[in-house]
Protein backbone atom coordinates (compact mmCIF):
# COMPACT_ATOMS: atom_id res chain seq x y z
CA UNK A 1 0.00 0.00 0.00
CA UNK A 2 1.08 3.29 -0.95
CA UNK A 3 2.29 6.53 1.60
CA UNK A 4 0.26 8.93 0.82
CA UNK A 5 -0.29 12.62 1.86
CA UNK A 6 -3.87 14.48 2.04
CA UNK A 7 -5.11 18.25 1.72
CA UNK A 8 -4.39 19.70 5.43
CA UNK A 9 -8.09 20.11 5.57
CA UNK A 10 -8.66 16.45 6.02
CA UNK A 11 -9.61 15.63 9.94
CA UNK A 12 -7.84 13.65 11.75
CA UNK A 13 -7.85 9.92 10.79
CA UNK A 14 -9.37 10.91 7.69
CA UNK A 15 -8.98 8.63 5.10
CA UNK A 16 -10.33 5.73 8.01
CA UNK A 17 -8.65 2.79 8.83
CA UNK A 18 -8.03 -0.25 7.82
CA UNK A 19 -8.24 0.30 4.27
CA UNK A 20 -7.30 -1.40 1.32
CA UNK A 21 -5.32 -0.68 -1.84
CA UNK A 22 -8.47 -1.44 -4.55
CA UNK A 23 -7.91 -2.04 -7.85
CA UNK A 24 -10.43 -2.20 -10.87
CA UNK A 25 -13.21 -0.50 -12.23
CA UNK A 26 -15.55 1.89 -10.73
CA UNK A 27 -18.36 3.91 -11.69
CA UNK A 28 -19.63 7.91 -10.82
CA UNK A 29 -22.61 9.30 -11.44
CA UNK A 30 -21.35 12.57 -13.44
CA UNK A 31 -23.66 15.83 -14.44
CA UNK A 32 -22.37 15.71 -18.17
CA UNK A 33 -20.62 13.60 -20.81
CA UNK A 34 -17.61 15.94 -20.89
CA UNK A 35 -14.82 13.61 -19.81
CA UNK A 36 -12.21 16.27 -18.83
CA UNK A 37 -14.37 18.60 -16.48
CA UNK A 38 -12.40 19.39 -13.36
CA UNK A 39 -16.37 19.55 -11.77
CA UNK A 40 -16.68 15.38 -11.79
CA UNK A 41 -14.80 15.16 -9.01
CA UNK A 42 -15.09 17.77 -6.43
CA UNK A 43 -15.76 16.39 -3.29
CA UNK A 44 -18.63 18.15 -1.06
CA UNK A 45 -16.20 19.91 0.94
CA UNK A 46 -14.53 21.43 -2.31
CA UNK A 47 -18.35 22.16 -3.77
CA UNK A 48 -18.47 23.89 -0.67
CA UNK A 49 -21.63 21.87 -0.01
CA UNK A 50 -23.54 20.48 3.02
CA UNK A 51 -21.75 22.32 5.33
CA UNK A 52 -24.25 21.56 7.83
CA UNK A 53 -23.00 17.86 8.31
CA UNK A 54 -19.31 19.12 8.76
CA UNK A 55 -19.63 18.49 12.26
CA UNK A 56 -20.78 14.44 11.76
CA UNK A 57 -19.87 14.14 8.22
CA UNK A 58 -16.30 15.47 7.95
CA UNK A 59 -14.76 12.97 6.28
CA UNK A 60 -16.78 11.74 3.67
CA UNK A 61 -17.17 15.18 2.69
CA UNK A 62 -14.13 15.18 1.54
CA UNK A 63 -14.53 11.86 -0.96
CA UNK A 64 -15.21 10.91 -4.19
CA UNK A 65 -18.24 8.91 -4.27
CA UNK A 66 -18.76 5.77 -6.90
CA UNK A 67 -19.83 2.88 -7.56
CA UNK A 68 -18.20 -0.91 -8.29
CA UNK A 69 -21.91 -1.95 -9.59
CA UNK A 70 -22.65 -0.08 -13.01
CA UNK A 71 -26.39 -1.11 -12.00
CA UNK A 72 -25.90 1.18 -8.46
CA UNK A 73 -25.21 3.82 -10.82
CA UNK A 74 -28.19 3.32 -12.62
CA UNK A 75 -30.39 3.04 -9.83
CA UNK A 76 -29.26 6.62 -8.05
CA UNK A 77 -30.23 8.65 -11.75
CA UNK A 78 -33.27 6.94 -11.58
CA UNK A 79 -34.51 7.76 -8.22
CA UNK A 80 -32.60 11.21 -8.27
CA UNK A 81 -32.04 12.13 -11.76
CA UNK A 82 -30.61 15.62 -10.42
CA UNK A 83 -27.63 13.79 -9.29
CA UNK A 84 -26.73 13.25 -12.70
CA UNK A 85 -27.66 11.32 -15.73
CA UNK A 86 -24.12 10.13 -17.10
CA UNK A 87 -21.77 7.32 -15.64
CA UNK A 88 -18.29 7.58 -15.88
CA UNK A 89 -15.96 4.70 -16.18
CA UNK A 90 -13.27 4.71 -14.00
CA UNK A 91 -9.90 2.47 -13.85
CA UNK A 92 -8.58 2.58 -11.18
CA UNK A 93 -4.33 1.24 -10.42
CA UNK A 94 -2.29 0.88 -7.34
CA UNK A 95 -0.62 4.47 -5.88
CA UNK A 96 -4.29 5.86 -6.64
CA UNK A 97 -5.28 6.95 -3.02
CA UNK A 98 -7.66 5.37 -0.74
CA UNK A 99 -11.21 3.41 -1.71
CA UNK A 100 -12.85 2.07 1.54
CA UNK A 101 -16.69 0.54 1.04
CA UNK A 102 -19.26 2.43 2.68
CA UNK A 103 -22.55 0.49 1.43
CA UNK A 104 -25.66 1.68 1.74
CA UNK A 105 -28.90 -0.03 1.68
CA UNK A 106 -30.44 1.06 -1.31
CA UNK A 107 -26.38 1.39 -3.04
CA UNK A 108 -24.60 -1.83 -1.84
CA UNK A 109 -21.67 -1.17 -4.12
CA UNK A 110 -20.68 2.21 -2.81
CA UNK A 111 -17.20 2.93 -2.34
CA UNK A 112 -15.72 6.07 -1.14
CA UNK A 113 -12.38 7.72 -2.46
CA UNK A 114 -10.05 10.02 -1.29
CA UNK A 115 -8.07 11.31 -4.08
CA UNK A 116 -4.10 12.03 -2.30
CA UNK A 117 -2.47 15.04 -3.23
CA UNK A 118 -0.61 14.57 -6.55
CA UNK A 119 -2.74 12.48 -8.23
CA UNK A 120 -5.39 13.99 -10.78
CA UNK A 121 -8.83 12.02 -10.48
CA UNK A 122 -8.86 13.21 -14.37
CA UNK A 123 -6.49 10.47 -15.11
CA UNK A 124 -8.47 7.47 -14.66
CA UNK A 125 -11.50 7.86 -16.58
CA UNK A 126 -11.65 5.84 -19.02
CA UNK A 127 -15.19 6.67 -20.90
CA UNK A 128 -18.57 8.35 -19.85
CA UNK A 129 -21.96 6.62 -21.16
CA UNK A 130 -25.00 8.47 -20.88
CA UNK A 131 -27.54 9.89 -20.65
CA UNK A 132 -29.65 7.30 -18.66
CA UNK A 133 -32.96 7.24 -19.94
CA UNK B 1 -38.19 25.21 -16.33
CA UNK B 2 -35.80 27.35 -14.33
CA UNK B 3 -35.83 25.98 -10.55
CA UNK B 4 -33.03 28.49 -9.55
CA UNK B 5 -35.44 30.16 -6.95
CA UNK B 6 -38.49 28.26 -5.00
CA UNK B 7 -40.42 31.52 -6.60
CA UNK B 8 -40.07 29.44 -10.15
CA UNK B 9 -42.08 27.02 -9.01
CA UNK B 10 -45.56 27.12 -8.94
CA UNK B 11 -47.86 26.60 -5.31
CA UNK B 12 -48.84 29.09 -2.08
CA UNK B 13 -45.94 30.10 0.29
CA UNK B 14 -46.91 28.74 3.41
CA UNK B 15 -45.27 29.61 7.29
CA UNK B 16 -42.06 28.52 7.60
CA UNK B 17 -41.85 26.71 10.62
CA UNK B 18 -44.85 23.56 9.92
CA UNK B 19 -41.42 21.39 10.10
CA UNK B 20 -40.94 22.50 14.12
CA UNK B 21 -41.05 19.68 16.51
CA UNK B 22 -40.29 16.93 13.66
CA UNK B 23 -38.26 14.35 14.68
CA UNK B 24 -36.08 11.49 12.12
CA UNK B 25 -37.23 8.24 12.83
CA UNK B 26 -35.42 6.43 10.04
CA UNK B 27 -32.85 6.96 6.73
CA UNK B 28 -34.64 5.23 3.99
CA UNK B 29 -31.88 6.30 1.22
CA UNK B 30 -28.14 7.41 1.74
CA UNK B 31 -25.72 8.44 -0.71
CA UNK B 32 -22.80 10.43 0.81
CA UNK B 33 -25.96 12.18 2.71
CA UNK B 34 -29.27 11.02 3.48
CA UNK B 35 -31.58 11.75 0.57
CA UNK B 36 -35.10 10.11 1.67
CA UNK B 37 -35.98 10.30 5.65
CA UNK B 38 -38.85 8.84 7.13
CA UNK B 39 -39.95 11.83 9.89
CA UNK B 40 -42.72 12.09 12.61
CA UNK B 41 -44.46 15.05 13.44
CA UNK B 42 -45.91 15.79 16.55
CA UNK B 43 -48.92 14.72 16.84
CA UNK B 44 -47.35 11.51 15.56
CA UNK B 45 -47.98 11.39 11.95
CA UNK B 46 -45.30 9.86 9.30
CA UNK B 47 -43.84 12.25 6.92
CA UNK B 48 -41.38 11.30 4.02
CA UNK B 49 -38.66 13.83 2.94
CA UNK B 50 -37.24 13.20 -0.37
CA UNK B 51 -33.68 15.21 -1.47
CA UNK B 52 -34.67 16.87 -4.74
CA UNK B 53 -31.17 19.39 -5.63
CA UNK B 54 -29.04 21.36 -4.64
CA UNK B 55 -29.27 25.29 -4.84
CA UNK B 56 -25.53 26.04 -5.52
CA UNK B 57 -26.02 29.92 -5.26
CA UNK B 58 -27.63 30.24 -2.10
CA UNK B 59 -25.77 26.78 -0.68
CA UNK B 60 -29.38 25.33 -0.24
CA UNK B 61 -30.70 22.10 -0.33
CA UNK B 62 -34.15 22.00 -2.10
CA UNK B 63 -37.01 18.65 -0.61
CA UNK B 64 -40.21 18.01 -1.04
CA UNK B 65 -42.29 16.84 2.35
CA UNK B 66 -45.41 14.86 2.01
CA UNK B 67 -47.43 13.00 4.39
CA UNK B 68 -47.80 9.36 4.21
CA UNK B 69 -50.03 6.59 5.84
CA UNK B 70 -48.60 3.57 7.68
CA UNK B 71 -49.95 1.34 4.99
CA UNK B 72 -47.78 3.24 2.16
CA UNK B 73 -44.91 3.37 4.41
CA UNK B 74 -45.05 -0.19 4.90
CA UNK B 75 -45.03 -1.14 1.47
CA UNK B 76 -42.18 1.18 0.90
CA UNK B 77 -39.99 -0.45 3.29
CA UNK B 78 -41.20 -4.09 2.15
CA UNK B 79 -40.61 -2.75 -1.59
CA UNK B 80 -44.10 -3.56 -2.96
CA UNK B 81 -44.27 0.23 -3.09
CA UNK B 82 -41.85 2.58 -5.92
CA UNK B 83 -40.83 5.43 -4.52
CA UNK B 84 -41.65 7.08 -7.56
CA UNK B 85 -45.38 6.25 -6.99
CA UNK B 86 -45.12 7.15 -3.28
CA UNK B 87 -44.00 10.59 -4.44
CA UNK B 88 -46.74 11.31 -7.60
CA UNK B 89 -49.42 9.77 -6.00
CA UNK B 90 -49.33 11.43 -2.81
CA UNK B 91 -52.06 11.31 -0.38
CA UNK B 92 -52.66 14.59 1.40
CA UNK B 93 -50.72 17.54 1.51
CA UNK B 94 -47.25 18.15 -0.52
CA UNK B 95 -44.43 21.04 -0.03
CA UNK B 96 -41.58 22.08 -1.61
CA UNK B 97 -38.84 23.75 0.54
CA UNK B 98 -35.06 24.92 0.35
CA UNK B 99 -33.46 24.34 3.73
CA UNK B 100 -29.32 25.18 4.82
CA UNK B 101 -30.09 23.06 8.25
CA UNK B 102 -33.04 20.18 8.13
CA UNK B 103 -36.93 20.93 9.48
CA UNK B 104 -35.58 24.66 8.85
CA UNK B 105 -36.64 25.64 5.97
CA UNK B 106 -35.58 29.15 4.51
CA UNK B 107 -39.33 28.70 2.60
CA UNK B 108 -42.11 26.38 1.99
CA UNK B 109 -44.45 26.36 -0.58
CA UNK B 110 -47.75 24.02 -0.98
CA UNK B 111 -47.82 22.35 -4.20
CA UNK B 112 -48.12 19.22 -6.14
CA UNK B 113 -46.03 16.62 -7.54
CA UNK B 114 -46.82 17.76 -11.28
CA UNK B 115 -45.87 21.48 -10.75
CA UNK B 116 -41.96 20.30 -9.75
CA UNK B 117 -39.36 20.18 -12.55
CA UNK B 118 -39.58 16.42 -14.01
CA UNK B 119 -36.39 15.42 -12.43
CA UNK B 120 -36.96 15.94 -9.00
CA UNK B 121 -39.15 12.48 -9.51
CA UNK B 122 -37.59 9.26 -10.06
CA UNK B 123 -37.98 8.31 -13.60
CA UNK B 124 -38.73 4.63 -12.96
CA UNK B 125 -40.00 2.33 -10.10
CA UNK B 126 -37.17 1.74 -8.19
CA UNK B 127 -37.56 0.80 -4.26
CA UNK B 128 -35.55 2.39 -1.67
CA UNK B 129 -33.70 -1.10 -1.32
CA UNK B 130 -32.92 -0.37 -4.95
CA UNK B 131 -35.37 -3.11 -6.22
CA UNK B 132 -36.20 -2.50 -9.88
CA UNK B 133 -40.11 -2.67 -9.99
CA UNK B 134 -40.60 -1.16 -12.99
CA UNK B 135 -42.11 -3.01 -16.02
CA UNK B 136 -39.75 -4.83 -18.01
CA UNK B 137 -39.96 -4.79 -21.78
CA UNK B 138 -42.08 -7.23 -23.33
CA UNK B 139 -39.92 -10.14 -25.00
CA UNK B 140 -42.44 -10.20 -28.46
CA UNK B 141 -43.97 -7.20 -30.40
CA UNK B 142 -47.24 -6.03 -28.14
CA UNK B 143 -47.53 -3.54 -25.43
CA UNK B 144 -47.57 -4.59 -21.78
CA UNK B 145 -49.85 -2.61 -19.37
CA UNK B 146 -50.12 -2.51 -15.55
CA UNK B 147 -52.68 -0.72 -13.29
CA UNK B 148 -51.04 -0.21 -9.86
CA UNK B 149 -54.27 0.72 -7.74
CA UNK B 150 -54.68 2.29 -4.47
CA UNK B 151 -57.51 2.06 -2.21
CA UNK B 152 -58.60 1.71 1.37
CA UNK B 153 -61.07 -1.03 0.47
CA UNK B 154 -58.26 -3.66 -0.85
CA UNK B 155 -56.93 -5.79 1.87
CA UNK B 156 -54.33 -8.09 1.97
CA UNK B 157 -54.99 -11.01 -0.69
CA UNK B 158 -58.22 -9.57 -1.51
CA UNK B 159 -59.04 -7.10 -3.89
CA UNK B 160 -62.80 -6.17 -4.59
CA UNK B 161 -64.14 -7.88 -7.98
CA UNK B 162 -66.49 -4.76 -8.80
CA UNK B 163 -63.16 -2.51 -8.93
CA UNK B 164 -61.24 -5.17 -11.05
CA UNK B 165 -63.86 -5.72 -13.64
CA UNK B 166 -64.60 -2.38 -14.09
CA UNK B 167 -61.36 -1.08 -14.15
CA UNK B 168 -60.71 -3.92 -17.21
CA UNK B 169 -64.03 -2.66 -19.09
CA UNK B 170 -63.32 0.93 -18.70
CA UNK B 171 -59.69 0.93 -19.72
CA UNK B 172 -60.06 -1.80 -22.33
CA UNK B 173 -62.80 0.00 -23.90
CA UNK B 174 -60.44 3.18 -24.09
CA UNK B 175 -58.08 1.41 -25.91
CA UNK B 176 -60.03 -0.46 -28.56
CA UNK B 177 -61.73 2.92 -29.32
CA UNK B 178 -58.50 4.92 -29.90
CA UNK B 179 -56.93 2.69 -31.49
CA UNK B 180 -59.70 2.57 -33.72
CA UNK B 181 -59.88 6.37 -34.24
CA UNK B 182 -56.00 6.47 -34.93
CA UNK B 183 -56.34 4.79 -37.75
CA UNK B 184 -59.00 6.71 -39.58
CA UNK B 185 -58.18 4.80 -43.07
CA UNK B 186 -59.57 1.83 -41.24
CA UNK B 187 -62.64 0.23 -43.58
CA UNK B 188 -63.77 -1.54 -40.79
CA UNK B 189 -65.12 2.03 -39.25
CA UNK B 190 -65.83 2.98 -35.60
CA UNK B 191 -66.66 -0.90 -32.97
CA UNK B 192 -69.94 -1.09 -32.29
CA UNK B 193 -69.18 -3.37 -29.38
CA UNK B 194 -66.53 -3.60 -26.55
CA UNK B 195 -63.29 -5.52 -28.20
CA UNK B 196 -61.43 -7.26 -25.94
CA UNK B 197 -57.75 -6.37 -26.78
CA UNK B 198 -56.19 -8.37 -24.26
CA UNK B 199 -57.28 -9.95 -20.34
CA UNK B 200 -55.66 -8.32 -17.70
CA UNK B 201 -54.39 -10.83 -14.90
CA UNK B 202 -54.32 -9.84 -11.13
CA UNK B 203 -50.67 -10.14 -10.15
CA UNK B 204 -49.99 -8.59 -6.54
CA UNK B 205 -52.60 -8.05 -4.18
CA UNK B 206 -51.25 -6.63 -0.66
CA UNK B 207 -52.93 -4.06 2.02
CA UNK B 208 -54.09 -0.93 0.16
CA UNK B 209 -52.98 -1.94 -3.75
CA UNK B 210 -53.30 -4.75 -5.96
CA UNK B 211 -51.53 -4.81 -9.57
CA UNK B 212 -52.89 -5.88 -12.78
CA UNK B 213 -51.11 -6.65 -15.41
CA UNK B 214 -52.24 -7.40 -19.63
CA UNK B 215 -49.84 -8.21 -22.50
CA UNK B 216 -51.83 -7.24 -26.24
CA UNK B 217 -52.29 -9.51 -28.76
CA UNK B 218 -51.09 -6.83 -31.47
CA UNK B 219 -49.02 -6.62 -34.50
CA UNK B 220 -46.56 -3.52 -34.62
CA UNK B 221 -48.81 -1.47 -36.20
CA UNK B 222 -51.42 -2.46 -33.60
CA UNK B 223 -48.71 -1.83 -31.12
CA UNK B 224 -48.09 1.21 -32.09
CA UNK B 225 -51.26 2.75 -31.61
CA UNK B 226 -52.09 1.32 -28.31
CA UNK B 227 -49.22 2.86 -27.02
CA UNK B 228 -50.44 6.00 -28.36
CA UNK B 229 -53.56 5.57 -26.76
CA UNK B 230 -51.55 5.24 -23.42
CA UNK B 231 -49.60 8.66 -23.88
CA UNK B 232 -52.68 10.65 -25.04
CA UNK B 233 -54.63 9.24 -21.49
CA UNK B 234 -51.50 10.36 -20.28
CA UNK B 235 -52.33 13.71 -21.53
CA UNK B 236 -55.64 14.25 -20.81
CA UNK B 237 -55.52 13.32 -17.66
CA UNK B 238 -52.09 15.29 -16.39
CA UNK B 239 -54.42 18.14 -16.82
CA UNK B 240 -52.77 19.05 -20.49
CA UNK B 241 -55.92 19.02 -21.91
CA UNK B 242 -55.04 20.63 -25.60
CA UNK B 243 -58.34 20.63 -27.42
CA UNK B 244 -56.62 21.76 -30.64
CA UNK B 245 -54.05 18.96 -30.91
CA UNK B 246 -56.78 16.49 -30.12
CA UNK B 247 -58.97 18.00 -32.74
CA UNK B 248 -56.34 17.71 -35.26
CA UNK B 249 -55.34 14.50 -34.20
CA UNK B 250 -59.52 13.24 -34.43
CA UNK B 251 -62.19 13.77 -36.19
CA UNK B 252 -65.39 14.50 -34.38
CA UNK B 253 -67.00 11.69 -33.35
CA UNK B 254 -64.00 9.92 -32.45
CA UNK B 255 -62.96 13.19 -29.98
CA UNK B 256 -66.00 13.36 -27.90
CA UNK B 257 -65.76 9.24 -27.83
CA UNK B 258 -62.28 9.72 -26.49
CA UNK B 259 -63.11 12.58 -24.48
CA UNK B 260 -66.21 10.57 -22.88
CA UNK B 261 -63.82 7.18 -22.39
CA UNK B 262 -60.99 9.85 -20.21
CA UNK B 263 -64.02 10.87 -18.26
CA UNK B 264 -65.93 7.40 -17.76
CA UNK B 265 -62.25 6.17 -16.17
CA UNK B 266 -62.15 9.90 -14.04
CA UNK B 267 -65.68 9.54 -13.01
CA UNK B 268 -65.14 5.90 -11.44
CA UNK B 269 -61.70 7.01 -9.78
CA UNK B 270 -63.38 9.65 -8.28
CA UNK B 271 -66.86 7.55 -7.15
CA UNK B 272 -64.61 4.41 -6.13
CA UNK B 273 -62.18 6.69 -4.05
CA UNK B 274 -59.27 5.40 -5.73
CA UNK B 275 -55.41 6.27 -7.19
CA UNK B 276 -53.52 4.49 -9.21
CA UNK B 277 -50.83 4.36 -11.58
CA UNK B 278 -50.64 3.01 -15.16
CA UNK B 279 -47.42 2.21 -16.75
CA UNK B 280 -46.22 0.99 -19.73
CA UNK B 281 -43.98 -0.58 -21.89
CA UNK B 282 -43.83 -1.35 -25.99
CA UNK B 283 -41.03 -0.99 -28.10
CA UNK B 284 -42.16 2.60 -29.36
CA UNK B 285 -42.26 3.81 -25.80
CA UNK B 286 -40.70 1.19 -23.18
CA UNK B 287 -41.12 3.47 -20.43
CA UNK B 288 -44.97 5.04 -19.97
CA UNK B 289 -45.97 6.26 -16.53
CA UNK B 290 -49.21 8.35 -15.83
CA UNK B 291 -50.45 9.01 -11.88
CA UNK B 292 -53.90 9.75 -11.65
CA UNK B 293 -56.01 10.22 -8.53
CA UNK B 294 -58.87 12.74 -7.30
CA UNK B 295 -56.93 16.03 -7.63
CA UNK B 296 -56.06 15.30 -11.29
CA UNK B 297 -59.22 14.13 -11.74
CA UNK B 298 -60.88 16.81 -10.47
CA UNK B 299 -58.20 19.03 -12.39
CA UNK B 300 -59.03 17.30 -15.30
CA UNK B 301 -63.21 17.73 -15.02
CA UNK B 302 -62.14 21.56 -14.67
CA UNK B 303 -60.50 21.70 -17.68
CA UNK B 304 -63.39 20.18 -19.39
CA UNK B 305 -65.49 22.73 -17.55
CA UNK B 306 -64.00 25.54 -18.83
CA UNK B 307 -63.81 24.10 -22.39
CA UNK B 308 -67.54 23.94 -22.62
CA UNK B 309 -68.06 27.37 -20.84
CA UNK B 310 -65.77 28.38 -23.97
CA UNK B 311 -67.76 27.02 -26.27
CA UNK B 312 -71.63 27.90 -27.74
CA UNK B 313 -73.83 26.09 -25.57
CA UNK B 314 -77.13 25.18 -27.50
CA UNK B 315 -79.64 22.75 -26.36
CA UNK B 316 -80.96 19.91 -28.92
CA UNK B 317 -84.56 18.18 -28.66
CA UNK B 318 -84.72 14.55 -29.22
CA UNK B 319 -87.86 12.22 -28.74
CA UNK B 320 -86.70 8.83 -27.25
CA UNK B 321 -88.57 5.50 -27.82
CA UNK B 322 -90.43 4.32 -24.87
CA UNK B 323 -87.83 1.60 -23.85
CA UNK B 324 -85.32 4.15 -24.06
CA UNK B 325 -87.53 6.67 -21.82
CA UNK B 326 -89.47 4.43 -19.47
CA UNK B 327 -85.90 3.58 -16.85
CA UNK B 328 -85.57 7.49 -17.04
CA UNK B 329 -89.05 7.51 -15.40
CA UNK B 330 -88.23 5.17 -12.89
CA UNK B 331 -88.33 6.67 -8.74
CA UNK B 332 -84.86 7.70 -7.58
CA UNK B 333 -83.81 7.69 -4.37
CA UNK B 334 -80.40 9.37 -2.81
CA UNK B 335 -78.84 12.79 -3.47
CA UNK B 336 -75.67 11.80 -5.47
CA UNK B 337 -74.71 13.82 -8.73
CA UNK B 338 -76.11 11.19 -10.32
CA UNK B 339 -79.18 11.23 -9.00
CA UNK B 340 -79.76 15.14 -9.41
CA UNK B 341 -78.66 14.29 -13.04
CA UNK B 342 -81.81 11.56 -13.40
CA UNK B 343 -84.46 13.88 -11.67
CA UNK B 344 -83.39 16.96 -13.78
CA UNK B 345 -84.10 14.51 -16.39
CA UNK B 346 -87.54 13.34 -15.20
CA UNK B 347 -88.68 16.80 -14.87
CA UNK B 348 -87.27 17.71 -18.50
CA UNK B 349 -89.15 14.19 -20.41
CA UNK B 350 -92.26 15.30 -21.64
CA UNK B 351 -95.19 13.20 -22.08
CA UNK B 352 -94.81 12.61 -26.10
CA UNK B 353 -90.73 11.00 -24.69
CA UNK B 354 -89.81 14.66 -26.60
CA UNK B 355 -86.75 15.66 -24.04
CA UNK B 356 -84.42 18.89 -24.60
CA UNK B 357 -80.76 18.51 -23.69
CA UNK B 358 -77.99 21.30 -22.86
CA UNK B 359 -74.34 20.44 -23.73
CA UNK B 360 -73.88 20.15 -20.07
CA UNK B 361 -76.36 17.59 -19.53
CA UNK B 362 -75.49 15.51 -22.66
CA UNK B 363 -72.24 15.45 -21.15
CA UNK B 364 -73.13 13.51 -17.79
CA UNK B 365 -75.62 11.55 -19.27
CA UNK B 366 -72.67 9.72 -21.43
CA UNK B 367 -70.24 9.68 -18.76
CA UNK B 368 -72.69 8.07 -16.57
CA UNK B 369 -74.82 6.24 -18.87
CA UNK B 370 -71.93 4.60 -20.63
CA UNK B 371 -69.73 3.73 -17.60
CA UNK B 372 -70.56 -0.13 -17.49
CA UNK B 373 -70.02 -2.31 -15.02
CA UNK B 374 -71.71 0.25 -12.46
CA UNK B 375 -75.34 -1.01 -12.27
CA UNK B 376 -78.14 0.65 -10.41
CA UNK B 377 -78.65 4.30 -11.99
CA UNK B 378 -76.56 3.57 -14.84
CA UNK B 379 -78.55 1.66 -16.00
CA UNK B 380 -81.58 4.38 -16.36
CA UNK B 381 -79.06 6.10 -18.24
CA UNK B 382 -77.85 3.48 -20.56
CA UNK B 383 -80.64 3.84 -23.45
CA UNK B 384 -80.39 7.34 -23.50
CA UNK B 385 -76.59 7.22 -23.63
CA UNK B 386 -76.79 5.26 -26.84
CA UNK B 387 -79.37 7.29 -28.57
CA UNK B 388 -77.34 10.34 -28.12
CA UNK B 389 -74.19 8.14 -29.11
CA UNK B 390 -76.31 6.57 -32.31
CA UNK B 391 -77.18 10.00 -33.71
CA UNK B 392 -73.65 11.43 -33.64
CA UNK B 393 -73.49 13.89 -30.98
CA UNK B 394 -69.85 15.12 -30.84
CA UNK B 395 -69.56 15.66 -27.06
CA UNK B 396 -67.97 18.77 -26.40
CA UNK B 397 -69.74 20.97 -29.41
CA UNK B 398 -72.99 20.20 -28.47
Amino acid sequence: MGTYTFPSHYPLNCPPQPHDEMCGTYYRLVKNGNTSDPAHFKSHYEANLRKDLESIKACSRRAVSMFKAYEDAIKLSILFPTKGKYIMCLKLTGGHGVVCEENYRSFKSHHNWWVPNGVNAQHFCSDIKGPVS
Amino acid sequence: MNTKYLSDIQGSKVKSNIFQGFVVKETLIEYDFPLLLEARSPKGDSWLFKWCDTIEHAQLERWIALPISESRLKAIKNDSLSLREAVTLSEKEFYVFDAKSFFEPSEIKKSSPEKLPIDYLPSDDVSVSGSLLGLKMPERECLKVRLHVFSELISEGRAPLSIISSLQNIFQQYMTWVAHAIDRSSEEGVPSSVIDWSGFNLTSVKAGSFKMECESNSNREQTEKLTKACELLANLSNGTFDKESIEKEFDGIYRSDIVLLVSSLAQFILDSKLSMSISWASSNNPKGYLAIDKRRVKKYFDSLDSLRDAEHVRNITIKLTPKEADPIRKTVKGEGGMQRLLRRLQSKLKKDNTISLSSDEIEKILRYGLNYGQGGFENQLIGLAMTLRRIGIPFNTA
